[in-house]
């Protein structure tokens, strides 16, 4: 029974390593980073890491000010996106009598209440000490979760007492919500309310396909296991015709050899 | 060197590992420019397969005999690696039905170079406790330029339940079922 506990034991292993990281094994096709939020959702408080913020400094020559991007710090691997991105073209800062413009982006918690609204990212106060030129507007990317339905639209609240307002969005990459403002404040992706968006990519199929293969396994198994039984019990009262030395043949998880 | 290599079983677990890693991180890589993961998994997936050549397919657990137990271990494995997205249905993303036959094509040549391929070459030098070992660190570091950090536990410990089962049933029919209806579903 050796081998059959060793299977079992790496099948528990296996489940509680899974069941640290949602949804576990997910092998085809890169896993997203998994999101990091201010606020998880019930499902997703598990493992949740605190999202990290982005700072950056342009510099201003001649008063224009370089161009370039502030992105969250989100400890990516190789093929992640930042949770938080925002790119600026060259002169994009009304940066008179400046040297250097500093732009931050921050995870906040307290925000103008998005009465209405649905959230599927966290909310990020991004600012910067020079406005932003209307006619250089920035371009704002922002991640969300594959574990919660999908965003609509961007939404910007300019100051801790504004109306969170749409700013447009579309999917620039898969999970990746691009837009363009000339305003910084409150940034955050969602829907309204009223909407009904579903999870992204996620399907209700799961668990009934798991519970199918459960079952199946379980009908198939046993009489599968009982007409094993009985040509073992055979194969005991005479001359044993199994072909346990044949790497071919698989000897079953029930078995010991 | 063919033949030089077929007498140095070591030298040619070595070498496959080496070549498996290569394929496989070159697979990540070329995935992050755009458009390209669907030919990356294609074309590594692909080139994973080589890596069986040569070996008889009784060596790499391959085989028809007791079909019915191979199929049943797959589906029994596909229901442990789904279980715990199944349980967290919605935090479980689902692969896109236009990924199917990319998601069969890596799955299956990665039970081939991993489970099959390297195993069985792993067992040659050190027998069932370095190729279930070996096979499972080569798994695991295979992944670790494509998937985050936080996952790796979870690529290991499928790693490490698939190799068992290729050891305790001398089987590789299951592992291969059980990894592509899980890549299928996620």
């Amino acid at each position: 029974m050796r081998r059959p506990a060793l299977v079992a034991a790496a099948a528990s292993v296996y489940l509680v390593a899974a069941w640290m990281v949602a949804p576990g094994f997910y092998d085809g096709f890169a896993p997203q980073q998994p999101y990091a939020w201010t606020s998880p959702p019930p499902q997703l408080a598990l493992g949740n890491v605190a999202p990290r913020s982005g700072h950056a400094v342009f510099n201003v020559i001649g008063g224009v000010s370089d161009a370039g991007s502030v992105f969250t710090d989100d400890g990516c691997p190789l093929n992640c996106s930042p949770q938080a991105v925002i790119g600026f073209l060259p002169g994009a800062f009304d940066a008179t009598g400046k040297t250097s413009v500093t732009v931050d982006i921050k995870p906040v918690s307290t925000f103008p209440s998005p009465t209405g609204l649905h959230f599927s990212t966290n909310v990020y106060l991004i600012s910067a000490n020079a406005p932003v030129r209307p006619d250089k507007a920035a371009n704002l990317e922002l991640r969300y979760s594959d574990q919660v339905p999908a965003p609509s639209f961007m939404y910007l609240a300019v100051d801790a007492n504004g109306q969170w307002k749409p700013i447009g969005g579309s999917e620039s990459q898969q999970f990746i919500l691009q837009t363009t403002t000339s305003q910084l404040g409150y940034f955050s992706a969602g829907y309204a309310g009223n909407a009904t968006n579903s999870p992204a990519g996620t399907s209700q199929l799961l668990p009934i396909a798991v519970a199918v293969l459960i079952l199946g396994v379980l009908v198939a198994g046993v009489p599968l296991a009982i007409v094993r039984r009985r040509r073992a019990g055979d194969s005991d009262e005479g001359e044993d015709e199994d072909d346990d030395q044949d790497d071919e043949a698989p000897s079953g998880p029930t078995r010991s050899t | 060197m063919i033949s030089a290599l077929a007498t140095r079983p070591a030298a040619r677990a070595a070498i496959l590992g080496a070549y498996i890693l290569l394929i496989e991180w070159t697979r990540a890589l070329a995935s992050t420019f755009p458009g390209a993961a669907v030919p990356a998994v294609l074309l590594g997936g692909s080139a994973l397969a080589l890596a069986a050549i040569g070996f008889p397919p009784a060596q790499l657990g391959l085989g028809t005999s007791r079909l019915g137990l191979r199929i049943l271990g797959g589906l029994a494995l596909a229901a442990v690696l789904l279980l715990p997205a199944a349980v967290r249905a919605d935090a479980a993303p689902i692969l896109p039905a236009s990924l199917a036959l990319t998601a069969v094509t890596i799955s299956v040549a990665q039970e081939l170079a991993f489970r099959g391929a390297l195993y069985a070459a792993l067992d040659e030098v050190g027998g069932a406790p370095l190729a279930i070992v070996g096979s499972t660190a080569a798994w695991t570091a295979a992944h670790a330029l494509s998937h985050p950090p936080a996952f790796l536990g979870a690529v290991a410990a499928a790693g490490l339940l698939l190799a068992l089962w290729r050891w305790a049933c001398r089987d590789l029919v299951a592992p291969i079922i059980g990894h592509v209806i899980a890549d299928l579903a996620l």
